[in-house]
């Protein structure tokens, strides 16, 4: 069902048929030819004209070359690099390198693989310059957490305004926090202004993790590696160019 | 290959140009015969001819020893290959195109009516050799047109031994079967 075709005894003959014309081959084969054209007419008839077309194109006359095909000046040659090897086997060897250095390269960028990841603590991260802007914070330390249910809604009323007053304590004096609550227990959630220190590592402030970046070295590389397939890939096309030269000279 | 010939071929990596050239006239008959068979055309054969001895002065500083002739033809086998392939994509040339024969050598014993029919019918072979695929007319080419050995044309050819043998016989059996068309042109002897 599957396979090669079963030959025919004529067809494994008949593959001998050209080494049997020329006078080579085992003698077991040429015995085999020779008793088979015996008892088989059509492989006697075949072996008979194919011996007439050799004999024919035995006879063919030779043909003069129409001139000297002597060289007037030695053609530039191409130098071999060590170990013997033409140098265009070192070029196509340095493009696969390159491209595939430049493969691997991308890929790290892609992927991300080199980055350097997230998590890290406030000293090790690379976060911005500290600056004089406030953010507001809950002092645990001064306040109890709110717990749930510990307080009534009249523990978070204001201090009514004093005469004179818009109301609202910050506006009146700016430096002045906002009141607390009065009379009540301490206000669970006193906002005030708080210059972020930059070196204080207390961990008593969480910034956002950084965003995981590329080594500085690896877009660089990158772009080597893509200048430099770009450069090899160049340079095999040219010599593929000058090799089917004459191709093109006879053309016109 | 005789010493004499091992001495022309260091001296050619060594850049000496005389002593290729002296390696060129030697076998720039056979160079021009395998390229003529292949390409069917004198002016594409002259060309390809001249690019192999241009190939291989710049390839011989790579040659290790070994049969040069197989190495040099091997040259001249894939120049026309490379021109064939090239040929492939563009208009070819009507392989029915009548190709003189460039001025067979005449032999000193025949008259010159043998001698025209001899022309005749090597014309005729030669424009149906045309019609064998590539790879089966370089086999019938270097075995009964040039004399090579099987070893020879294995190397030549870039194969092995067995697909030689196999190409050789369907190239032959091809080449009668495209003959019997014209029997009638053959010398009475080899009616087919």
């Amino acid at each position: 069902m599957f396979g090669r075709k079963q030959q025919t005894a004529c067809e494994r003959i008949r593959e001998k048929f050209s080494p049997y014309i020329d006078g080579i081959g085992t003698t077991v084969d040429r015995d085999a030819v020779e008793f088979h054209i015996e008892i088989c007419d059509s492989c006697r008839h075949e072996l008979a004209s194919l011996k007439q077309t050799t004999e024919l194109l035995h006879q063919m006359p030779a043909v003069r070359a129409p001139r000297s095909f002597t060289l007037a000046e030695a053609p530039a040659r191409g130098f071999t690099l060590p170990f013997g090897v033409p140098s265009v086997n070192y070029l196509r060897a340095a493009t696969a390198v390159a491209s595939v250095v430049l493969l691997v390269m991308a890929t790290f960028s892609v992927t991300g693989t080199l980055n350097k990841t997230g998590g890290t603590t406030v000293s090790e991260a690379t976060t911005p310059a500290a600056t004089d802007e406030v953010i507001p914070v809950m002092l645990d330390e001064e306040n109890p957490v709110l717990e749930e249910g510990s307080g009534t809604i009249e523990d978070y009323e204001l201090a009514p305004p004093t005469p004179g007053s818009t109301g609202l304590a910050g506006l009146d004096d700016p430096d002045k926090a906002i009141p607390e609550s009065t009379g009540k227990e301490p206000h669970p959630w006193d906002y005030q202004q708080q210059e972020v220190d930059p070196g204080n590592g207390a961990g008593e402030v969480e910034s956002p993790t950084p965003p995981p970046h590329a080594p500085s070295w690896l877009q660089p590389v990158t772009i080597v590696s893509a200048i430099l397939v770009l450069t090899l890939v160049g340079m095999n096309l040219f010599i593929w160019q000058r090799k089917r030269r004459f191709v093109s000279l006879r053309e016109g | 290959m005789t010493i004499y010939e091992e001495g022309l071929i260091q001296q050619s990596k060594d850049g000496d140009l005389d002593a290729f050239n002296l390696l060129v006239e030697k076998y720039q008959g056979q160079v021009y015969n395998v390229t003529f068979r292949m390409l069917g055309n004198p002016q594409d054969a002259e060309d390809v001819a001249q690019e192999t001895f241009v190939l291989a002065w710049r390839a011989i500083p790579g040659f290790k020893g070994g049969n040069f002739k197989a190495w040099l033809l091997r040259i001249a086998s894939n120049a026309c290959t490379d021109l064939l392939r090239s040929k492939k994509g563009r208009k070819a040339d009507s392989l029915d195109a009548i190709y003189p024969e460039y001025n067979p050598l005449p032999s000193p014993i025949e008259s010159p009516e043998e001698h025209t029919m001899k022309q005749e019918v090597a014309e005729l072979i030669g424009r149906q050799l045309l019609h064998l695929s590539e790879d089966q007319r370089l086999v019938v080419t270097l075995a009964d047109l040039q004399g090579l050995s099987y070893e020879e044309i294995a190397q030549i050819a870039n194969c092995s031994l067995g697909t030689v043998k196999s190409r050789l016989n369907r190239g032959r059996a091809n080449l009668r079967d495209l003959l019997l068309r014209y029997e009638e042109l053959l010398p009475p002897e080899f009616r087919l």
